[in-house]
């Protein structure tokens, strides 16, 4: 159960990455706390070595 | 609770410089980073002669709030104090609740290197005895400049007479403010409550403040604590948990709670408790309801049916918060909540996330505030009504879809 679900934030991470990671700086910018996105990566990218859903990511398409 | 009190006598008699009450439920308050520019903010305000060398040395150096807690420390507070020759105190309470990574308080070696450059100047800082804050106590420099008072350490027998008052006291006054209870506290309960409290200040001030809430009878809360079984362990006493002897209470009216609430209400609890307890900037009930998909009258519903645990404002776009720290951490730890139908596993973390996610997705757009082109935000004249109009902050923020808004601030595997 929590594999699923752990593949299915995986999935909808990389959708916000693709297409709404700049709307997201754009309102964090406006709201004056873009440097809270730098926490927020750091904690995702802490999350994803931890549950090595890197691979999963991968499988779905080009990363880069 | 001793630094507010000890904060609110220094302010009556005039000596209180400034303060800082750190908690970790707050972003503002857990940063050791805003420590020495909010002390000198309200020493600021507090002393014109502070102020005089203080406005020139922020003027020379505008980036000082980005320095190191050295540099912060002799510019915002030894510089202006020492030139101004003040004499006062300043309160900065639970620096355990600071983010502090180290092995070693980052904060307590700034203040042995510089404390002393301020002699006319004295800090009362309280905290747990956390691993870090005991080492940083240890500094040689501080050591010599420091007296250390561990509450644990006073006789049992004072520290629960003083118990004993606070309960007499307290309860006596709650007698006058609801009927039904008259001839409260007898010697019975003041016995059962000093047997819970075990020695424990912060079990007294928290068991008064959950009798006290008005929307349900005392009575029943009373009956709820003295029937508690007694915790062995208190904060401090563990270096990794900290039990109130709240958590028997929690189960109680969690328990009490949904007996009465039909079966359709199970798919909710969890869900919304994570959602209050998970929150380090607090959610409003419209926010919950709209980040978790459940309509907003039932969430007021849920919240309702357990709000001798919450602080449950009327207006539904106020924050919503546990009524003591020790409830988010009592349902996520599953050796104290033993009932699985409340109990926050890391997989609401992932459904959190997932809620996050896609309210993010559904909301955020292309240049969401009408901003016209080539503009940086400065010079947008009218940025907080459009802020306003099209509703990010309520929205994108309170709503908690920064991965940043969650306690522990990831889905936990």
């Amino acid at each position: 159960m929590a594999e699923r679900q752990t593949a299915d934030v995986g999935s909808v991470l990389r959708g916000f990455l693709e297409k709404k990671f700049l709307l997201w700086l754009e309102v964090l910018s406006i709201l004056g706390v873009v440097g809270d996105a730098v926490h927020a990566l750091n904690v995702t990218i802490k999350w994803l070595n931890e549950v090595r859903l890197d691979w999963q990511l991968d499988r779905h398409g080009p990363w880069h | 609770m001793v630094a507010r009190t000890v904060a609110e006598r220094l302010f009556a008699d005039g000596s209180l410089g400034a303060s800082f009450f750190c908690s970790k439920d707050l972003k503002d308050h857990c940063d050791l980073k805003l420590i020495f520019p909010t002390l000198a903010f309200q020493l600021a305000l507090q002393y014109p002669g502070f102020r005089r060398q203080f406005v020139p040395i922020i003027q020379s150096n505008p980036d000082i709030v980005h320095a190191s807690l050295r540099a912060q420390m002799e510019k915002f507070l030894v510089e202006p104090l020492r030139s101004a020759d003040i004499s006062t105190v300043i309160v900065i309470d639970a620096l355990d609740e600071c983010r502090d990574e180290g092995l070693e308080s980052t904060i307590l070696p700034v203040l042995g290197q510089l404390v002393s450059e301020i002699p006319g100047v004295k800090f009362f800082i309280t905290s747990r005895p956390e691993m870090h804050i005991t080492a940083g106590l240890c500094d040689p420099l501080l050591q010599s400049l420091t007296d250390v008072f561990v509450l644990h350490d006073v006789e049992s027998h004072t520290v629960n007479n003083y118990i004993r008052c606070f309960f007499k006291r307290e309860l006596s006054e709650l007698t006058q403010r609801h009927s039904g209870i008259e001839g409260w506290p007898t010697d019975e309960h003041l016995d059962s409550f000093c047997r819970g409290a075990a020695g424990f200040f912060g079990y007294a001030v928290a068991v008064v403040n959950f009798i006290e809430r008005k929307f349900q009878d005392p009575l029943d809360l009373l009956h709820m604590i003295t029937e508690s079984p007694e915790r062995a362990i208190r904060e401090g006493e563990s270096g990794f948990k900290a039990y109130t002897g709240l958590e028997p209470l929690y189960m109680s009216v969690l328990q009490a709670s949904f007996r009465r609430n039909g079966a359709e209400d199970d798919d909710m609890v969890r869900p919304i408790l994570s959602a209050v307890a998970l929150a380090t900037t607090p959610l409003s009930l419209s926010a919950i309801a709209t980040l978790l998909r459940f309509p907003r009258d039932q969430v007021l519903v849920f919240l309702k049916s357990i709000q001798s645990l919450l602080i449950l404002p009327e207006d539904p776009d106020h924050p919503v918060q546990p009524f003591h720290k020790s409830f988010p951490d009592f349902i996520t730890d599953p050796t104290c909540c033993t009932d699985l139908r409340f109990f926050i596993s890391p997989d609401c973390h992932i459904r959190l996330a997932l809620c996050c996610l896609e309210l993010m997705d559904k909301l955020l757009k292309k240049n969401i505030c009408s901003i016209p082109g080539n503009t940086l935000n400065s010079e947008v004249g009218d940025l907080s009504r459009k802020i306003e109009e099209c509703g990010i902050r309520g929205a994108l923020v309170d709503r908690g879809t920064s991965t940043s808004s969650w306690r522990n601030a990831r889905p936990r595997m």
